[in-house]
């Protein structure tokens, strides 16, 4: 019998550390130990050690039957948030000096809440991640054709090197010049400058050109200087993760987890790429999931204490942000687009005193004193304190019976500050402030779907976090989304999409051409970015015909400012494969902004291209078992108590089940509730849920 | 009692006094106006480090100096155009506490004009109509607030309704063509009664809140009957006399039929920056008559029945210079508008006709609600401001502009009379656009914390006499209001609203000037490829913002008028137009100077690059008279400023390895110098000529002399300030190893103190505030 092999995927959370271990046998297995901020790879190691003994293997053993060990991780957010990067100089054009301080004025409200932009006297620009003091000018002037205007000033140029080097002690220099992207000698002449005068200093690099060369030159300074910042953060954290991997057992390169959906080797790794991977985790699961059970629209949601997470699969893919905004700062890279608002557990109701109206936050009492029901302290009332009283949370049930609630408390809270002011009973109070959060949360995601061009119905909804799965199926009604799932990994979902992620490599060029053109431009312009991609990935350990590859054009009608994305086919074109580009721009546009939105007269161009090179890595196939009775076993029925579903206006008596102890093809009928120590699936009347053959739970509404 | 950062109210033996907080003197009765009792004395702006024009050319202003007279704090720092001014209005009155309950009726020779200045001449009173109970057309008779609406239902309605609006905001920034809304936000979708109350807007640029509302008073007034309103409408209307500011912006309503029966309307309105008339851009510096400004539509149906009238789309966008940019925005209201009624009648279907109704209405009635508490949270008081602008739209000739601001109890009047008679040009407001000025304010300011409606005017009341800058009459010309008085009415009021915050303790919002003059450059020609284009360049959003009572203002942090203000990157301008830029940078010492500083301003150069056919001009205030002023002892912002070399040695500075790319390297080339006025219709320029100009600064906050010292180091280190300013103006004495020298900044600000008190006079006249 041949010896298991293992795939490990690792999720640094900002609380826990999850790890996946995908066995070639097609079990799936999952833990989890606290982070460790002050150096991660320690919990990385636990929870290794953890899931090693769960295998029922020895961590030695696990690791050296390892054959692809993936990781994604907040140590770059961290820093971020922290500010506790390298000290980091940026050399520009002479005259744009203040280009990152001015932030297109934009900067004063990005990453902020609608509630904090409108309070317009309270609104700050964030403190620069480069002061004033660590960025200089060197004359030199580029053109948007790449033609040199002024020279560059050599000696400015030595000047500003010894400036930041010698006189900031700088650890990292970024480099933007205007149009530099289009025409990089000057940036490589800094770089030239850099090894030739300062050989020993091993500063961290990162040039604008090399990095993200595409138009905008505000967005991609910040790219550059939070590459810079975040450089050796990331790499400390890496080396010192590989270091201790290699001695406890795993010899072979890890990958490291990126924004844009896919894992890289180390060297391969660019710092910013790693923001933001955490998130990319529950997408690639995601499509992961939705491969394997041939959903082309999802709908993601994550819900937890505090924020509710919407990420769209549209055609079997993600989307990425139109205007990618990390924290406070514009950049240039592909982020995955997922949206947030203030809607979670921990989501606090109150009455506006003017007003008199129900209102549901933003304001959150997180975990700290956290809902009223957890007796530490909190007087509001949150989502969690009605979940409880409207029977979806068992109280003795909580993180597997860790924690007891205090329905009584949380009871009386809704009571005093709920119902009493407004003339309703407590259950009505309740049922209310579940419906409002259920509203705010499909109006989010109704926005998102409202920009794809396809409707709510053609979508399935897949939930995760805590919170999630309690309230999906009422605002999965609301939206009028046929199919909702839920997952058996859905709590480390994240880890298990790190561990299914593919190699990708992502490159992006900015180049306007209006359509149609002469088909051999475009295939020049895509086929110069494949070869480079090409050779990437053939450092990464891949050969031509392994790597796929997606393109996507950025394309707009001329005269307009923002563009709508486009996938284009692969291959070498002809004036057909042009014109096909051509119709599905057209189309996409009409389906999302109505007939009569589309003015063709002003002619059509694509202005910018995006390819990714796809080189897939081996992944066991999901055990898929085989369907049993539709009758649950008696062990998993864990009994029944009342709760109140708003349509019925009453409370039912409803049968509650353990996840873990039901069989695939079993099929339950709403009212039911299914449950896991991290979280509770609530199945409404009119509703049904079959467990498939993945283990996973689908929801149905039935007549 | 503390109504300002140096002074506050005391009862002394029953009278109500006004002291110095820092020595104690006495600056009369809380009745009275105290600068009567401070020191005075008037400095011209080019004795003010800083404060001069690079062409040399003498302001039309002069700063107006208040101290105390025990200990020389300076309390405020006023704008004086001695051309305008006699003595016995020379000096603004600027707080008066009211000191008097909120069932004091207003002043009596107030409130005739004010039923007539009343905000129905643009749409009713929400408020006095809904109270009564009294139906409205189109309503449910009776029905009124006694309905008891669900709760719940509400709150899932109103949040709903919102997103529906931002939905269509997203589809007017997708369709459109013009950089104005897509970089500068500027669109506003909203839902309207049916006799046209706003019930909700949702807005980029807050000009547009009113948006629609005239517009569809007068469709109903003038086309109910014929040829009627049908399902599948939409018409297009843009006139200054009833919505918007100026030509260019258009509307697009909807109106919004449910089983035959018309509910409600939608409207979609956005700056669409080319609309014909003499000059291109829509903005014309020449103009004397509103015929000369470009075409005016008066409720075309766009789409008529359902079906898109290409005649009429013809026939419009053929008129203008660019049909391909104005056609794009038309489509993209029409867009914006489908999404926000299909929308709508969603939420009917969902909730019924009945409550959607009764719920519209609350919306509008929470807003009243929450705007009237807001005010009856502030002390009742009387607050002036004066402005002057620098052009008429012809020459370089000020006017003025005087905001009076009477609160009592929950309603809050503002009163405009005093301002100059109207301008010959097109530096002028009509009624409607200096509502949607005034709007700026109370939606940022004043009632940020209120959703957008028409009940948030309730409270308000405008007086702006006929004939004014502020209400001119028709055909009187209005192309660059926007720019120009359009600014200066939310700066007055916002001066007004930011001492009342003060005084009610609302510290957190209190804000000194913003932004004021917005010179914009205009430029219209033949681009590098080939193609003709025209427009404006929006830089000069990006602003300073003013300081508060606890740190100083956000550099170029954007205009109060945008929330989410953003400019372009200089590529993207680039890509089209022939232009290089040489700089683009935040301008040292044009922040208002002040205990706290305001937001610098900027300052761009651009080379004219791939063309010989081009004209560039500029839209504005600001050159000759301060944009924006301090509150409370601090100063205003620089004055701008706009030079043109033409003819110039550039190429020879590029092969030394050298750009001027200031206004004062500007001056350094040889060429053919001029310095632009702050409006100037398009001039001719051509390859390797230079532009550069700079953008408004935010104003300070408190006297300067209380300003930390190791603030005005840092500052100076920064690039802030200048040498000269840390020592003349903060008084500042550095030593030769770069630090503070502690005790001979102190001597150096007493010995400035002192000069104050020594130059110093009685200020003539009292200027009555109401």
């Amino acid at each position: 019998m041949e010896l298991p092999s293992y795939l490990i995927g690792i999720d640094t959370g900002g609380t826990f550390t999850d790890v996946t271990v995908l066995t070639s046998a097609g079990d799936v297995v999952i833990e989890k130990a606290p982070t460790t901020p002050r150096d991660f790879s320690r919990g990385i190691m636990e929870a290794l050690r953890r899931a090693a003994e769960a295998v029922g293997v020895g961590l030695r053993e696990l690791l050296e039957r390892c054959s692809l060990f993936k990781h994604g991780s907040t140590v770059a957010t961290n820093a971020l948030i922290t500010r506790e990067g390298a000290r980091v100089g940026l050399i520009t054009t002479r005259g744009f000096e203040d280009s990152t301080l001015i932030m297109r004025a934009i900067g004063r409200v990005a990453g902020l809440s609608e509630e904090e932009i409108k309070h317009q006297a309270t609104a700050v620009k964030p403190e620069p991640l480069v002061p004033r003091a660590r960025i200089r000018g060197v004359t030199e002037r580029i053109d948007f054709r790449g033609r040199v205007v002024i020279p560059l000033n050599l000696e400015e140029a030595r000047q500003a090197l010894q400036d930041l080097i010698e006189g900031e002690g700088i650890e990292a220099l970024a480099v933007n010049f205007l149009w530099g992207f289009v025409n990089p000698s000057h940036e490589q002449a800094i770089k030239a400058l850099v090894a030739r005068e300062y050989p020993d200093r091993d500063l961290f690099l990162s040039l604008a050109s090399e990095i993200c060369p595409v138009v905008r030159e505000y967005a991609r300074s910040n790219t550059v200087i939070l590459n810079a910042f975040l450089g050796c953060r990331v790499q400390g954290y890496v080396e010192a993760l590989e270091r201790k991997l290699r001695a406890a057992g795993y010899l072979r390169p890890s990958l490291i987890m990126q924004a844009n959906g896919g894992a890289v080797h180390r060297e391969e790794m660019v710092p910013i790429g790693t923001l933001g991977s955490g998130p990319s985790g529950g997408m690639i699961a995601s499509k992961a999931m939705a491969d394997a059970l041939g959903h082309r629209h999802v709908i993601t949601t994550d819900m937890g204490g505090t924020s509710f997470d919407v990420g769209l699969l549209v055609d079997g893919y993600w989307r990425y942000q139109r205007d990618p905004v990390v924290e406070r700062f514009h950049v240039s890279w592909p982020m995955i687009d997922i949206h947030s608002i203030g809607a979670g557990g921990g989501t606090v109701a109150w009455i506006d005193p003017v007003t008199n109206r129900l209102r549901l936050g933003p304001r959150s009492a997180g975990a700290d004193p956290g809902p009223v029901c957890y007796d530490a302290g909190g007087t509001e009332p949150t989502v969690t304190d009605t979940d409880l009283l409207l029977g979806y949370l068992d109280p003795d049930y909580f993180l597997g019976g860790r924690m007891r609630l205090n329905r009584a408390r949380a009871e009386r809270a809704i009571w005093e500050r709920i119902g009493q002011p407004l003339g309703m009973d407590v259950i009505e109070a309740a049922a209310g402030i579940y419906e409002i959060i259920n509203g705010h949360m499909s109006d989010l995601i109704r926005k998102q779907v409202v920009t794809t061009g396809a409707l709510p119905k053609e979508f399935a909804l897949y939930t995760f976090g805590g919170a999630g799965p309690v309230h999906a199926a009422a605002f999965a009604r609301d939206l009028g989304v046929g199919e909702i799932y839920v997952f058996p990994a859905s709590a480390v979902f994240s880890s298990f999409g790190v561990a299914a992620a593919d190699v990708v490599h992502t490159r992006t060029a900015s180049a306007r051409h209006p359509l149609p053109t002469d088909p051999e431009v475009l295939s020049q312009q895509l086929g110069r970015m494949e070869e480079a991609l090409l050779r990437v990935m053939a450092r990464e350990g891949f050969r031509e015909e392994q790597v796929s590859f997606r393109r996507t054009f950025l394309m707009r009608y001329r005269r307009q400012v923002n563009e709508l994305e486009v996938e284009a086919p692969t291959g070498r074109y002809t004036e057909a494969e042009v014109r096909a580009v051509m119709e599905r721009f057209e189309r996409r546009y009409e389906e999302v902004y109505g007939t009569g939105s589309a003015y063709r007269d002003a002619g059509m161009e694509v202005i910018s291209f995006r390819v990714d090179a796809i080189g897939p890595t081996t992944k066991p196939a999901l055990k898929a078992y085989p369907p049993g009775s539709p009758r649950p076993p008696s062990d998993a029925r864990k009994g029944s108590r009342q709760a109140f579903f708003p349509a019925e206006k009453d409370f039912c008596l409803t049968a509650v089940y353990e996840y873990g102890r039901l069989q695939p093809g079993n099929r339950l009928e709403g009212p039911a509730i299914v449950e896991t120590p991290v979280t509770t699936v609530v199945i409404p009347p009119g509703a049904e849920t079959q467990v498939d053959q993945y283990l996973n739970l689908s929801l149905r509404w039935v007549g | 009692m503390r109504f300002h950062e140096s002074l506050e109210i005391v009862e002394v033996d029953g009278r109500r006094e006004v002291r110095c907080l820092r020595c104690g003197h006495g600056l009369g009765g809380a009745d009275e106006n105290y600068k009567r009792h401070a020191a005075y004395r008037e400095r011209p702006l080019l004795q003010v480090p800083s404060r001069r024009l690079a062409s040399g050319e003498p302001p039309l202003t002069v700063y107006q100096e208040f101290c105390c007279p025990g200990c020389g704090t300076l309390l405020e720092v006023d704008d004086l155009c001695p051309a305008l001014e006699i003595p016995e209005s020379a000096v603004v009155w600027d707080i008066r506490l009211g000191g008097v309950g909120a069932t004091d009726p207003l002043p009596g020779e107030r409130a005739e004009e004010m039923a007539r200045h009343a905000p129905s001449r643009v749409g009713a009173q929400p408020s006095d109509v809904a109270l009564s109970g009294a139906s409205r057309p189109g309503s449910s008779a009776g029905r009124g607030p006694g309905a008891k609406l669900d709760p719940v239902q509400y709150e899932i309605f109103s949040h709903r309704l919102f997103h529906l609006l931002e939905e269509g905001r997203i589809a007017i920034r997708m369709v459109s063509g013009s950089p104005v809304v897509a970089e500068g936000g500027e669109t506003m979708c909203a839902f309207y009664r049916e006799d046209g109350t706003p019930i909700l807007v949702a807005a980029g640029v807050l000009l547009h809140c009113m948006g629609a509302w005239g517009f569809i008073q007068k469709t109903l007034e003038w086309y109910g009957e014929d040829p009627g309103i049908h399902d599948g409408d939409q018409l297009l209307f843009n006139d200054p006399y009833i919505g918007g500011h100026h030509l260019p912006d258009q509307v697009i309503i909807k109106p919004i039929f449910y089983r035959g029966e018309r509910i409600a309307w939608t409207g979609a309105i956005m700056h669409t920056p080319e609309i014909g008339g003499m000059e291109p851009g829509g903005m014309h510096a020449s103009t004397t008559e509103l015929y000369q400004e470009g075409i005016k539509i008066l409720g075309l149906k766009i789409v008529e029945g359902g079906r898109f009238r290409p005649d009429v789309f013809r026939t419009i966008v053929e008129q203008t210079r660019d049909p391909q940019l104005v056609g794009l925005d038309i489509k993209a209201r029409i867009a914006a508008n489908n999404v926000c009624a299909r929308g709508y009648l969603a939420l009917v279907e969902k909730f019924g006709l009945e409550f959607v109704r009764d719920a519209s209405e609350r919306i509008i009635q929470d807003s009243e609600r929450m705007a009237r508490a807001k005010l009856r949270s502030l002390p009742d008081g009387t607050w002036q401001a004066r402005r002057y602008g620098d052009q008429d739209g012809l020459h370089e000739r000020p006017f003025k502009l005087i905001c009076t601001m009477i609160k009592r109890g929950d309603e809050v009047l503002f009163d405009l009379t005093g301002s100059s008679p109207q301008n010959p040009g097109s530096v002028n407001d009509t009624l409607p656009a200096t509502w949607a000025s005034l709007f700026i304010v109370l939606a940022s300011q004043l009632f940020w914390d209120v959703p957008w409606n028409g009940g948030m005017f309730a409270p308000v009341r405008l007086v702006a006499p006929e004939g004014t800058v502020v209400h001119c009459r028709f055909p009187a010309a209005c192309s660059t209001g926007v720019l120009t008085v359009g600014d200066m009415v939310p700066q007055a009021a916002h001066e007004c609203i930011a001492k009342m915050f003060y005084a009610g303790g609302l510290r957190e919002d209190v804000t000194s000037g913003w932004i004021g003059g917005h010179d914009h450059p205009s430029f219209g020609g033949v681009n590098q490829h080939g193609n003709e284009c025209a427009g404006i360049i929006l830089d000069t959003f990006a602003g300073g913002i003013g300081a508060t009572p606890d740190r100083d203002g956000i550099h170029t942090g954007g205009h109060m008028k945008n929330p989410q203000s953003s400019i372009s990157d200089v590529e993207l301008l680039e890509m089209n137009l022939p232009l290089l830029a040489l700089g683009r940078r935040q301008a040292p010492d044009t922040g208002g100077f002040g205990k706290h500083a305001g937001g610098m301003g900027g300052e761009t150069a651009w080379l004219v690059y791939g063309t010989d056919h081009f004209r560039i001009g500029i839209v504005g205030v600001g050159r000759k008279a301060p944009g924006g002023k301090g509150i409370f002892g601090g100063y205003g912002p620089a004055l701008l400023e706009h030079r043109l070399v033409v003819d110039s040695d550039i190429r020879e500075w590029f092969a030394r390895s050298r750009a001027p790319r200031t206004i004062a390297e500007a001056g350094q080339l040889r060429g053919r110098l001029i310095d632009l006025p702050s409006t100037v219709a398009p001039v001719p320029v051509r390859e390797g000529d230079l532009f550069v100009y700079t953008w408004c600064a935010g104003s300070g906050y408190g006297d300067p002399l209380e300003r930390d010292p190791a603030r005005v180091l840092a500052d100076l280190r920064d690039g802030v300030i200048s040498e000269t300013v840390a020592r003349e103006i903060y008084g500042v004495v550095v030593s030769e190893g770069g630090e503070v020298d502690l005790a001979a900044t102190e001597r150096q600000r007493q010995a400035l103190r002192q000069e104050r008190l020594a130059t110093a006079r009685r200020p003539a006249g009292t200027g009555r505030p109401g």
